[in-house]
Order: structure tokens, then sequence, then C-alpha cells
């Protein structure tokens, strides 16, 4: 019985290990409807998060833009800064956190908004001055010494007797300093340097400086380091025509009674006002459109190919607008990002399309095109079977992205105009994609529109290119064109016909503001 | 690179070509697998679709050690075995007495006593003496794993494996006396 019942096992397992039985065809067609659901779930969730880093995007967008204008305004009512904007006589200079942090200005108006805006201290010396953590700004004049009694007689309450130094010292916040203190974006040169003993051991230097191309600001800070180093003995101050000055920078120099060494601690902080770090472009651009197409080896459709489906879309627009972000890295180079819309539309001529199984396993007309194929069902009639045909009028397609670019630019500019290039990538979302069609044998011409085109990808890359002109009409403000070819990276169908990358030439014109 | 390694790859991608590929090469032999552990075809066929189903979604953990096909037979059976254990039937008490095989062929039984009756016989078995049988006989599983998989006692299932082969010698010697019985009456 034993042997049997083993005999059994071996029975069962020699007739049925081998066996191989394949399950009907509903089982497949059960499992591919399952995994479609899959991917539209996850094509929804992918959507879901895309809109939500878009949303995000435009926010900080805004945000930057709203504080960098906030930025702006605020840093134009700083001292200094008033005459920087206007006539460029001065500047300021950061020094390390210990010392100080010394406003020189040679403006009425700006002296009126120190008062506004800080805190007075007519007769500082060395220890409030010390005692300070980095956040002071202080007035100097002088009016032993021409240039410097001008500089003074702008303010009289800063001036006593003749021969006799005052000082003005005013404190403000951290916060403040940091936006007085953007970082330095022009090349300079030196053209004068100067010195004043100012208080027992303290010392003024005073160096002139101007704008010069051929200069970087590594070389520039050396050589107020090395004029700094060589001048401080005890030079007068000269002279200063603060009138031909592009700027102006002041040092302390601190004298320490207990070794005897005198120490000038400097770092150059300096924005001069022609050159911005950040732009913004809003613009609209309407264009021709096209499509590459490559036949999709894995869809290969009986009735339609590449050639066909190009064929019957010949008609295409898109048409661009959004706002786009320069970051100045100098005078030629900076970096465009930001956000941009984009609507395309494209005809598709009246064509044949023949009924096919679609996902559900329910048999429908199948509407293939460039942007991925749709299943329609006339509304009268009877079913169709596969392989069934029928005719269908003009249908239009309608394809929504929101895209965020990344682009090098390079311009050139000489009096009011710019010319530039561009060129650069950007991530292309789709936010809506849809297709009206209708089928031309139906006596009722029931219009089909669908927007769940299959096939169609949440995402592409794209890369873009492009020359423009621009046109100064103000201090801030710049009409600018730009003819641009945009063209697909990446395709922007999957399991469809044809593999689609779209690709536009269009004239965007905008307006540019400085911020 | 082989041509199952390549379509592997492209299913993971989510290329559904691939995905059907792959499907007509291990269907045969899965839908195989979750006949002998369900009752019927229209069972079976479930099975089979959910362990597809099942595969392709964690295609990705596929660590590439060993057989794929071994892989995925472990997925029908986990998956096989997870519905029964949600039906609770693993510890059904059954008297061998009152048990009747209904034995549909009637054709040479002796040489037609072939896979598919067999598979119905197994098929016919009670939940519990099925699923130890396939796992002992068919998956090579000892009595302590098959104890811990179906959470039942060692002994239970050395017991339910006896209770099977009894059965199924009892439905081949039934079959194969009524397959004689018909070549007489010829």
């Amino acid at each position: 019985m034993s042997d049997d019942l083993h005999d059994i096992d071996k029975l069962f397992q020699g007739a049925i290990n081998d066996h191989e039985q394949m399950p009907p065809s509903s089982v497949w067609d059960g499992i591919d409807k399952n995994l479609d659901k899959n991917n539209i779930a996850d094509i929804k969730r992918k959507y879901a998060l895309l809109k939500r880093i878009a949303a995000v995007l435009l926010l900080l967008l805004t945000g930057a833009g709203v504080y960098m204008l906030q930025s702006k305004h605020t840093h134009s009512n700083l001292p200094g800064n008033n005459t920087s904007a206007s006539n460029e006589k001065s500047n300021v200079v950061k020094l390390p956190a210990g010392t100080a942090t010394f406003n020189e200005t040679a403006d009425k108006k700006s002296n009126s908004s120190l008062k506004e805006t800080a805190f007075k201290n007519q007769k500082p010396n060395t220890d409030n001055i010390e005692a300070s953590t980095g956040t002071l700004v202080t007035k100097f004049a002088d009016n032993k010494e021409k240039g410097l009694a001008e500089v003074g007689s702008t303010d009289s309450k800063s001036l006593n007797a003749k021969n006799e130094k005052s000082t003005e010292t005013t404190i403000i916040t951290k916060k403040y300093l940091h936006k007085i203190n953007k970082p330095f974006r022009q090349k300079i040169t030196i053209t004068n340097a100067v010195i004043d003993e100012i208080d027992n051991g303290n010392t003024a230097v005073y160096q002139e400086i101007k704008v010069d191309k051929k200069r970087s600001i590594k070389e520039i800070e050396n050589k107020l380091e090395l004029e700094r180093i060589t001048g401080i003995a005890n030079e007068k101050i000269t002279t200063a025509d603060f009138m031909k000055t592009k700027a102006l920078i002041t040092a302390q120099n601190i004298y320490s009674p207990l070794s005897g060494t005198k120490t000038v601690k400097q770092k150059l902080n300096f924005k001069t006002p022609n050159q911005l770090a950040f732009a913004v472009t809003a613009f609209f651009a309407p264009g021709i459109s096209s499509f590459r197409l490559e036949d999709d080896h894995h869809e290969r459709d009986r009735h339609e190919d590449r050639d066909g489906i190009k064929k019957q879309e010949q008609n295409q627009t898109s048409t661009t607008a959004g706002l786009l972000v320069d970051y100045n890295f100098n005078k030629n180079w900076s970096l465009q990002s930001g956000l941009t819309y984009t609507a395309k539309k494209i005809d598709i001529d009246p064509k044949k399309i023949y009924a096919d199984l679609d996902n559900d396993g329910s048999i429908k007309y199948r509407f293939n095109f460039s942007s991925g194929y749709t299943f329609v069902t006339p509304k009268t009639g009877t079913a169709p079977s596969v392989g069934d045909s029928v005719q269908t009028n003009k249908s239009l397609t309608s394809l929504h992205y929101i895209a965020i670019p990344l682009s090098l630019k390079y311009s050139y500019s000489f009096k009011k105009i710019a010319l530039f290039g561009i060129a650069g990538m950007s991530l292309n979302i789709l936010t809506k994609g849809s297709v009206a069609t209708e089928i031309a044998d139906n006596p009722y011409t029931d219009k089909n529109t669908t927007s769940s085109i299959n096939g169609l990808k949440s995402t592409y890359l794209g890369g873009t290119g492009g020359i423009g002109i621009e046109y100064n009409i103000g201090k801030k403000m710049a009409l600018t064109f730009m003819p641009s070819y945009n063209f697909a990276i990446s395709s922007i169908t999957q399991n469809s016909v044809v593999k689609s990358y779209p690709n536009s030439l269009s004239m965007a014109a905008g307006l540019r503001f400085k911020l | 690179m082989t041509q199952l390694t390549q379509l592997i790859k492209s299913s993971i991608a989510g290329d559904r070509i691939s995905q059907g590929k792959l499907y007509e090469l291990l269907a045969p032999s899965m839908f195989t697998v979750c006949l002998r552990y369900s009752k019927n075809r229209e069972e079976a066929e479930d099975l089979v679709q959910e362990g597809f189903i099942r595969m392709f979604k964690s295609l990705q953990q596929y660590r590439w050690e060993g057989s794929f096909e071994g892989w995925v037979k472990k997925i029908m059976v986990n998956n096989a075995l997870q519905k029964f254990r949600n039906k609770s039937q693993l510890h059904a008490v059954v008297d061998i007495e009152d048990i009747h095989f209904e034995l549909t062929d009637s054709e040479n039984i002796i040489a037609q006593l072939g896979t598919k009756e067999l598979l119905k016989m197994v098929q016919t078995l009670p939940p519990s003496y099925q699923m130890v049988f396939n796992l002992y006989v068919f998956e090579g599983m000892k009595h302590k794993e098959i104890s811990v998989l179906l959470g039942i006692a060692e002994g239970t299932s050395k017991s339910n494996l006896s209770g099977a082969r009894v059965l199924l010698q009892k439905a081949v010697t039934q079959s194969t006396l009524v397959a004689k019985q018909n070549l007489n009456c010829l």
C-alpha cells in the first residue's frame, strides 16, 4: 500500500509537471486592462505632483520677484545709494565683523535719508566703533581738505570749526546691511587713493575707483590691498574729485596701542548701478510648429504609418507666453529660467479609421494621430466589428504644456541696443491634451471629443535656441524681440503608432524689467 | 543578452508588447500550476490572471538570481495559498469513505488516464489535502516548511498528505475500473 501511495506521487508528478496549457485570451485581456489602469493612476498621480511643483515654482518666482523689487526699493532709500543710482558718487565697504562698515557720500539726499533711517552719533570715538559688531555705517567729513570739504558741506551738522574733523556714525541692522552689500558685479580700477587721520590712531583710507572693463574683481581686490599697505604711511589727503569719481571706497585703519601696530581691514563690496543681477521678461510668442515622426516598431498598425500621419497633419500652430528670469553672471553672460505656457493646435485631414479592440476589450474605431491615439464610438448605428472602417471629417488636436526652461544667454550691448543669443533645455509638462473628431458616415455627424489621448506622455524634454535684440526704453525697461527654434529631445508619445518629436519656430516679443 | 532577459527588462520599463510576450512564454506552465491549486478551470483562470498582475507589478523586485520561471511560479503558488488561506479551508475534516469522484472521461482509461483527468483528481481533493499534496509533491517542500507556510502542525501536514494520497489512489483505481468496464461493454 505504501509503495502504491508513493507511486501515486510519481504518477501525478510525471503527468502534470511537464503539462502545459494556454489559458484563454480573456486572461491576458484582464491583465492588460489592469496594467492600463495602473498606468492611468500613475499618470494621474504624476500630473498632480507636477501641477503642485509648477504651482510652487510659480509662487517662488513671484515671491522672489516681489522680494527683489522690495529690496531694490529699500536699497534705493539707503544713504549713498540714491547717489549711487543717480550720479555714481557713493560706495559701500563692508568691514569684517568686529570692525566697522563705513558709508561715504557726497549727496544731500542721502544724508537726509540717513537721518531718517539711522541713529546718529555726532562724535564717535574709537571705542564706540570697535564696540560695534560690523553693523555701523559711518559718514566722514573733513573740512580741511578740498575734496572732502565738499562732502562735509553737504551736512552742516557734521562740520565744526576749520581743521576739525567730524564723524557721523549710524547704526543699522545686519539685515539692512546685507541688502546694501550685494555682490560686486562690475570690473573697476583704482585711479587714486588717499589717506586721512581722523582720530587718535584711526585713519580713514579713501580710494577712488572707476569702471574698467579690463580688470577682474580679484585684481581689484589685490590692488586695493597693495595700495592700502604701501600707502598707509602718514600721508595726508590731497584731493578727491568726487565729480569724476565712479566710486569711493573707505576703510578703517585700526591702531592697537598695546602692540603699536596698525592694521587695515577692508573688504570690497560694491554694487554698481548699471549692472543689475536680475531681470524679468514677460513675453508672448506665436509660432508655426511641425513634428518629426518615427515609426514605433513595437506598436505597428497595419493601416497607418509615419508617412500617412505626417501627410494628414500639415497645419499646425503654437502659441507660447510666459515669464523668464535672467540672472546675470557678468555684463555678457546670464542664466535664464522661468515658467512658460504653450498651446499647440494641430489640424488633421479627413481619414479612414478602423475598428479594433480598445483597452477595455470593447470594439471601437481607433483614431491614430501624431500625438497618440484614441477610440471613437458612433453614437448611433450598430456596434462595429474588428476591421470595419469609417471616414472621419477634419479633426483637431489641442495640446497644452507648461515648461520650465533653463538657458544660457550671451548679450552684447552698445548704447540702447543689445544683441543676444540663447541656448538651453526645458522640461515640458502636459497639462491637457484633447482631440475633437467626427465620423463622416454618420448621418447625425456626432462630434466625438475626448481628452483622454492614449500614448501621450505626461512630460518630455525639449531644447531651444535663438537670437534676439533688445531696445532699452529706460534704465530699467527694455523691449525684446527674439525668433527662436524649439525642438523636442525626447518623444512626446509612447506605445503609439509613431514616436513624435514636435518642433516650432516662433517669434517672441516681450518686455524686460531689470530688478 | 538572452531573449528572456531582454523581455524582462523591457517589461520592467513598461513595454506592453514585451509584457505580452513574457506572458505568452510563461502562461502555459503557470496555468497548470494554478489548475493544481484551484477547484476548477474558472478559478484557475482567475488565479493565473491575478498572479501575472502581481508578477508584473513586482517585476522590479526580481533580483536576477536563480530561475525566472521559478520566481514567477513562487508568486503563483503564494497567490493561490493566500486565496485559500482567506477561505480558511485548510483544516477541513474529510471522511475518506464519503468521497466520490466524478469521472467524466471514459476513453481508453489506462492510456487516457492522462494529465487532464489527473489534474481533475487533484482539484477534487479537499482544499487542506490539495494544498499539502501540491506543496509536498510538486514544490518539493518538507512537512516542516509546509506547516510554517500554512500555519498548521507538522503532524497535520503529514496526515493531510497521507489522506490526499489515499483519496487519489482510490480515484485512480475507480477511474481505471470504470474505464475497463467501458472497454468490456464495447
